[in-house]
């Protein structure tokens, strides 16, 4: 019984932890703003979907999920192009340098590797923000969102 | 016939080779040839870099980050491996809980560590609401730079303990029961179990968990750029920094094959002392 009650309270400990932060984020994103910055207000009165609207319809969101999706699935079917045969080789065939390779193939996990002229393109840099989304919602970002604003070549903010 | 399958062999293996020319060995030649070369002499962009008083800071903060979430991770990591191992009713949902975490990518994990640390975040909303503190605490900001780092500690122990939980997961399950069961036979307690018989068997799985875990820690970028900005500044941040904001791609490089190089010695040391003492009896 005691060691019952402790493994409840220890699981029960677990999913705080790990549930709360994603529960948390999911309240802060449906509640006003004027509530989400009121300091004496922990329980929001109501709930709105404002921001999500704002963001997948005003700030093209939609476009930014779909571009995810596709990347996403375009990586997965070249990754296992590649990647599946290798594999394939390595566990079925003895050959020379076989650990060589297994290792090399390790090792592009150790090196963070950067290339030139080739900003957004190339998949290094990842941008935060999407190139269409004004200003105002960047904050304390403007000075990286002004590079990157360049190299879209989009137009700038007044 | 074995020529046969040789030429088989060589053109499964074609296009990872030809990935790895293109993706991996190109762009390692060119960082290195980037790093390499100023006008001022070949050696000039590690000279600026290490002169430059902030190069001591970022590696420090780089090397004091890593040092104090790895070690929190392996820990928290076997402890949570050890208890859902214990295979108790619903043990199965307690790990899909866990895995959470790693189904979110670095950028969300610190957004969500914002609205939590907020100056209107969550926990400042909870403390005054139960009136333990009269005014808000701030957690981030320039002035605030040590709260940050702390904040940033707990989110990437969050974020990336499930990692070290799984792998060492996967090396309980590997564990022979009828170890255990001649460890009870001979009257150990469960310390001595845990000390004398899981973690020896473990120790390949902890080696990995521990290579895979530092070598992401060194590159930690995404959370503290978020939460922190260049007040914390990193390695990863600041080669990101050269090459995006400041255009210049050597120094950034320089940056790059730094990061390299110590992540390659330290993951050297690791297997070098840490290697599981039965690969050596079985090479001689």
């Amino acid at each position: 019984m005691m060691k019952k009650t402790l493994i409840f309270i220890l699981c029960l400990l677990i999913v705080l932890w790990f549930c709360g932060p994603v529960l948390l984020i999911l309240i802060a994103a449906l509640t006003p703003s004027a509530e989400y910055y009121d300091l004496a207000r922990l329980v929001p009165t109501k709930l709105t979907l404002t921001h999500l609207e704002s963001l997948f319809v005003r700030l093209n969101g939609w476009k930014a999920t779909l571009i995810s999706i596709q990347t996403a699935l375009l990586s997965i079917v070249i990754s296992f192009a590649i990647g599946l045969p290798a594999a394939y080789v390595l566990t079925r065939y003895v050959f020379k340098g076989k650990n060589l390779f297994r290792l090399t193939i390790l090792l592009t996990r150790l090196l963070q590797i950067r290339r030139r002229n080739c900003y957004g393109a190339s998949g290094d840099d990842f941008y935060i923000f999407h190139p269409e989304i004004p200003d105002e919602y960047v904050g304390n970002f403007t000075e990286i969102r002004r590079n990157q604003r360049r190299d879209f070549g989009c137009p700038k903010s007044p | 016939m074995i020529h046969h399958k040789g030429k088989i062999a060589l053109m499964l293996l074609l296009p990872t080779f030809a990935y790895l020319i293109v993706f991996i060995f190109y762009p390692l030649v060119d960082t290195c040839l980037l790093a390499f070369s100023n006008p001022a002499g070949p050696l000039e962009n590690f000279r600026r870099i290490i002169t430059s008083g902030e190069f001591w800071k970022t590696l420090r903060n780089t090397l004091v980050i890593t040092g104090i979430v790895v070690p929190l991770q392996l820990i928290l990591g076997l402890a949570l491996a050890l208890f859902v191992n214990l295979r108790f009713k619903g043990y199965l949902f307690i790990l899909y809980i866990i895995a959470i975490p790693l189904a979110l990518s670095d950028v969300s994990a610190a957004l969500m560590s914002y609205s939590i640390f907020a100056s209107t975040g969550f926990l400042n909303k909870l403390l005054m609401a139960w009136g333990w503190i009269e005014r808000p605490i701030y957690f981030f900001g320039f002035r605030f730079q040590d709260r940050a780092f702390w904040v940033i500690v707990v989110t990437e122990v969050w974020r990336a303990t499930p990692l070290v939980f799984i792998i060492l997961l996967a090396g309980l399950q590997a564990v022979n029961k009828e170890y255990l069961e001649a460890a009870s036979v001979f009257g150990f307690s469960p310390w001595q179990k845990l000390w004398k018989v899981v973690l020896p068997i473990l120790r390949p799985s902890i080696l990995s968990a521990l290579l895979i875990r530092t070598i992401f820690a060194f590159q930690v970028f995404g959370v503290i750029w978020i939460l922190a900005g260049r007040d914390i500044p990193v390695l990863a941040g600041e080669a990101y920094y050269w090459q995006t904001v400041v255009y210049n791609s050597n120094i950034s490089s320089a940056y790059g094959l730094i990061i390299a190089v110590v992540t390659i010695l330290i993951s050297w040391a690791y297997i070098t002392f840490l290697k599981p003492k039965s690969f050596e009896e079985e090479a001689v």
